[in-house]
């Protein structure tokens, strides 16, 4: 496992790279203290996981990203920022590859959160985007603990019908990313019954994402009074993104 | 100024005399041929050999009386040349005309002087005294003129100087005002934080609970996002991250959440065609958008806000559309701080910006549109690219 840590400020770089240690005790690691340093580490040891500041001299650490992608789009990345804009997410949303998983983090968070994220982007190939930066879609609680707050925002998704792209969109994360989301959340409701169905029967039997909305309505993960708020949110949201007033019904 | 043409003057008054005078030496050499000249001119004219003989031996005597002609005439022919305000291409007819009028009162000069006198002036010498008196005329004139340029050009120059002069000055009092608005930021949202922070860091000494602790945490990653915010109103970072488009995006985003509007977003732009645009162009339009945004928030009333940034014939085109009462009765304030402003910093980059009532009914808006001519601009390498 080889990690990469691109951050221009000595104490935080050591900090991150501690983190990192941490989790990962085996974890090959290398640093750069700017962007363009890091794109050339990228390039050539081809790092797992690089943990990227985003300000950073001579090269920003989005434009470091945009790079690394061009010529290896599935590589993992997780922005250490200290911008709570939303313009951020949306940004990194518009540039990540279908292939990669990317996180953004503010910088603001403990070393718990930093960890998680680490975690999820790297371990989980889910992607990280921190709840605290403000806009990005009003945070859904699911009142269900057996849910986390992401898988809760990835049942939703499927509930009221959006495809990848459109989930990707809306997230702004990868269409892997929201694959991988999908498939986590299968794992969770629906667990190996599919896959010991399917060999019993020799063939598909549950269309996977029916059955996870069915699972969910048959568990009482979604209140059915929420339903309509569900949808003037994805009409909210065409408005916003797309500048496309529904006619109401 | 004054001096320097009084000055002027005597010298080429001195310089007029000094040519008369080598005109008349110069000429003295051709006495004989010239009074020939005179002679049979005079006989011509039907005088008398015997009147000719009676004067001609008095050439010596006619020295002093022919230097002060020709200096007069020199000088005459000077002034003439000087003072004389023709056109360029009739310069050439104007100055024969005078050299041919001046020339005849030489004549009538030399033939009274003869007649009544009994003295032979030199006509050629006069002749001479004119033309060099003409020609230097003529380049004094020249000097003149160039003077006169210089000065109207000092004169402009100093105005406009002025005018700029006034400009920097007004400009200077927008960024005081600026600054003041941001001072009283970090007074109000900053300082009163850490007043707090203060305050629950000495009670939670004392007491050791859990909640403090996290009240304080709380209060800690609220000033961490004021601070931010404060920074970033001084230097939107947005700008230099994410470009131009993202920028404005956000800077409508955080205009609407602050004026309770709704603000929707169209780039057509290519990334490309803003990079023609320097950072600190880019950074100019921002800041206009940023005030139109403004003026929507404090006056408009509006619900949802447009911001569309497009191409048209070669021209970056943002125009901020409102859905707020609009312009009232169809006039503006032409002499109002934020307008002032906007139209000062769209000249720094050359901009054009045009205000008018939107198609709205009931409520017509205002559409604000920015103009930067692309033409001719190539891109420019943006810092951090």
């Amino acid at each position: 496992m080889k990690v990469l840590v691109v951050e221009d400020v000595p104490a935080l770089r050591a900090h991150a790279i501690e983190v990192v240690k941490k989790l990962f005790p085996g974890a090959e690691l290398a640093e750069a203290s700017n962007g363009a340093e890091g794109l050339e580490l990228a390039t050539n040891i081809a790092p797992d996981f690089i943990i990227m500041d985003v300000s950073m001299p001579e090269m920003s650490g989005i434009k470091a990203a945009q790079k690394i992608w061009q010529s290896s789009p599935q590589r993992k990345i997780l922005f250490w920022s200290q911008y709570h804009r939303e313009a951020y997410v949306r940004e990194l949303g518009k540039i990540v590859p279908d292939e990669a998983i990317h996180g953004y983090l503010l910088k603001s968070e403990g070393d718990d959160k930093l960890e998680e994220a680490i975690n999820s982007v790297c371990n989980e190939d889910n992607p990280y985007i921190d709840p605290i930066v403000r806009g990005v879609q009003a945070r859904l609680k699911c009142k269900d603990s057996s849910l986390t707050d992401v898988e809760f925002e990835t049942l939703v998704d499927i509930a009221t019908g959006l495809t990848d792209k459109a989930i990707a969109a809306r997230r702004h994360i990868s269409v892997r990313g929201v694959q991988n989301r999908l498939s986590m959340l299968l794992d969770k409701l629906v667990k190996g019954e599919d896959a010991h169905l399917r060999e019993s029967a020799g063939m598909e039997i549950f269309n996977p994402r029916t059955r996870v909305v069915f699972e969910a309505l048959r568990r009482g993960l979604v209140d059915p009074d929420e339903v309509q708020k569900l949808e003037s949110d994805l009409t909210e949201w065409f408005d916003e993104e797309f500048d496309y007033q529904r006619v109401a019904k | 100024m004054t001096g320097a043409k009084d000055k002027r003057k005597a010298v080429s008054f001195f310089v007029a005399a000094v040519a008369a005078l080598v005109a008349v030496i110069s000429m003295r050499n051709f006495v004989p041929l010239e009074r020939e000249v005179f002679e049979r001119l005079m006989l011509a004219s039907g005088e008398t050999e015997r009147a000719l003989r009676a004067v001609s031996g008095g050439g010596e005597s006619s020295m002093l009386a022919s230097h002060v002609v020709s200096f007069f005439l020199a000088y005459a022919g000077m002034m003439a040349g000087w003072k004389l305000k023709v056109a360029a291409n009739q310069r050439v007819f104007a100055l024969l005309a005078v050299f041919i009028q001046m020339l005849g009162v030489s004549l009538v000069v030399n033939w009274a002087a003869w007649k009544y006198m009994q003295t032979s002036l030199t006509p050629v010498t006069f002749l001479i005294s004119i033309l060099l008196g003409l020609c230097l005329g003529f380049v004094i004139r020249h000097w003149d003129e160039e003077d006169i340029r210089m000065q109207s050009q000092f004169f402009q120059l100093k105005v406009r100087n002025n005018e700029l002069r006034e400009v920097r000055l007004q400009m200077v009092g927008q960024d005081e005002v600026e600054r003041r608005s941001l001072a009283a930021d970090l007074q109000d949202q900053v300082l009163s934080d850490m007043k707090k922070l203060r305050e629950k860091i000495e009670v939670y000494a004392k007491d050791r609970k859990d909640e403090q602790k996290a009240e304080i945490d709380h209060l800690l990653a609220a000033t961490m996002v004021e601070i931010r915010e404060v920074m970033d109103s001084l230097c939107p970072s947005a700008l230099e991250h994410l470009g131009l488009s993202a920028a404005l995006e956000d800077c409508a985003r955080k205009a609407g959440e602050k004026g309770g509007f709704k603000a929707r977003c169209k780039s057509k732009v290519e990334a490309a065609d803003l990079e023609k645009l320097s950072l600190v162009e880019q950074s100019l339009l921002y800041r206009l958008v940023q005030e139109a945004l403004t003026n929507v928030i404090k006056h408009a009333e509006a619900k949802t806000v447009r911001v569309n940034t497009e191409i048209d014939a070669e021209a970056l085109v943002v125009t901020i559309a409102d859905d707020g009462k609009g312009i009232p009765d169809g006039r503006m304030n032409e002499d109002s701080r934020g307008l002032r402003y906007m139209r000062q910093r769209a000249d720094l980059i050359g901009a054009s910006i045009a205000f008018r009532a939107g198609e709205g009914i009931g409520n017509p808006g205002t559409i604000v549109e920015i103009r930067v001519d692309l033409a001719g601009r190539t891109a420019v390498e943006s810092i951090g690219s």
